[in-house]
């Protein structure tokens, strides 16, 4: 394993995670086309022997400009045809994958059954690392490259379900409550639910700024039916080196903006019911 | 490259640049809150140079390799990203819209011009940037870097001379 976890984070021993992705985003490979990625699946496939395909994801940046981030009224969108595909390359259970494009190299991992138990972060980042490797070997072969990152990400999901003979509101009390509780209005009482989306500015040890942590949160319907708060906070930016050193850095760093994030915007009562340990 | 796209955000009730959830695979609906009953959206503004530049962005766009004969790279379609990514970060709602140039490596320049000077900002890939400042002083023209690890610069230069 090639990473300790840093002995002052916050632990939990059953958190609400139900996906964690880790990657990074890199310039387009120059002469990279589909029937490469049948190539780059070759060393994979024991291991992820399952595909699907999905819509390549578009190139995202965390800018730092005079303006505000969300202002503009107009999005530029560019969509490609013939569309390169995402695939995924899935293991037989499922529940962990990779995600390749010709920009993007991503790894996921994601709570299938109930009994399905997060295999913790220093674990996917040793499959991220040494898959990535592979990827960079493969691509090198095929006399393609170099790969250059210029983005890393950081993700957790977390799914909290209204308890039965409880309802959203309260949730919502016990998740952010010691936040939002000056939020009642005499007349009304508490929210009846709450969405929020926040971005804090990560720096370097210059103060530069390098990346964004965003935690955003609503209330969601899942699949089967059970109303939720979904919690996501994801940890975004610039590798410190346009190579596997430097998104190794951003990732562990991202992760634990996002992990001391969770334990600062949720509530203590959730705490215990998430078994925290520190 | 052949399709592009140019979508107005007014009927959002809220939305960001980059969405969250980028990674991954989504098994929720979010609970839908419903546009509140309103006039015209009175927050959302049209800046002016929007619409001019997206036109030329999409312009260009489609230029495949070799688009001029001397076996340039096409235009990269992370590298316009990028490139509106920085214009909406710098520019001013009335700033004058940037003609927009193909470079032989994929990558793009912006230009402005006016009687203050000309100012042209070489985007080779995200997050590679160079700038200069033609400024004209006296009737004798000034060449000047601008520094572009920070980009308050740039949105300085272009809101004191490039203003439609």
């Amino acid at each position: 394993m090639i990473n300790g976890r840093p002995a002052d984070l916050p632990e939990f021993g059953a958190p609400p995670l139900t996906e964690v992705a880790i990657g990074a985003q890199f310039d387009v490979i120059p002469g990279f086309m589909t029937p490469h990625l049948g190539l780059v699946w070759q060393p994979f496939r024991d291991q992820f022997p399952l595909l699907e395909e999905a819509s390549a994801l578009p190139p995202v940046f965390e800018t730092f400009g005079s303006n505000p981030q969300f202002v503009p009224g107009i999005s530029f969108q560019l969509s490609m045809a013939p569309e390169a595909p995402r695939v995924f390359f899935i293991n037989q259970a499922r529940s962990e994958l990779l995600q390749v494009q010709r920009d993007r190299f991503l790894h996921n991992w994601r709570k299938v059954g109930q009994a399905d138990n997060y295999p913790r972060f220093e674990r996917m980042l040793d499959t991220f690392t040494s898959s990535f490797a592979t990827f960079s070997k493969t691509i090198s072969a095929a006399g393609l490259g170099p790969i250059i990152p210029n983005q890393c990400e950081v993700t957790y999901i977390n799914q909290m379900p209204v308890p039965p003979g409880s309802n959203l509101s309260d949730l919502t009390d016990d998740l952010f409550g010691q936040h939002t509780g000056s939020l009642a209005l005499g007349d009304l009482g508490k929210p009846e639910d709450l969405r929020f989306l926040l971005r804090y500015v990560m720096r370097d040890a210059e103060g530069k700024p390098i990346g964004r942590l965003i935690a955003s949160a609503e209330p969601a319907r899942r699949a089967d039916g059970q109303t939720i708060v979904q919690l996501t906070l994801t940890a975004r930016g610039r590798p410190s080196s346009p190579d596997e050193k430097g998104i190794v850095d951003f990732l562990k760093r991202g992760r634990i903006s996002v992990v001391k994030g969770f334990a600062h915007l949720t509530g203590p009562k959730m705490h215990k019911l998430w078994e925290r340990t520190q | 490259m052949s399709s592009m796209a140019l979508r107005t955000i007014d009927d959002e009730w809220y939305q960001s640049v980059n969405p969250v959830n980028e990674l991954v695979r989504s098994s929720i609906k979010p609970v839908v809150v419903t546009r509140p009953q309103l006039s015209s959206p009175s927050v959302v503004h049209r800046s002016s140079w929007a619409r001019p530049t997206v036109d030329r962005l999409i312009a260009i766009a489609p230029l495949r390799d070799n688009w001029d004969q001397r076996g340039s790279a096409a235009v990269r379609a992370d590298v316009l990203s990028f490139a509106w990514q920085l214009l909406v970060q710098i520019m001013p709602e009335d700033g004058a819209a940037p003609v927009a140039v193909p470079l032989g490596n994929g990558g793009i320049q912006l230009e402005w011009s006016s009687n203050r000077g000309d100012l042209e900002i070489e985007i080779a890939r995200p997050f590679e940037i160079s700038a200069l400042f033609f400024q004209q002083r006296n009737g004798d023209e000034v060449e000047i870097p601008i520094q572009t690890e920070t980009w308050d610069q740039l949105a300085e230069v272009i809101r004191e001379n490039f203003r439609s």
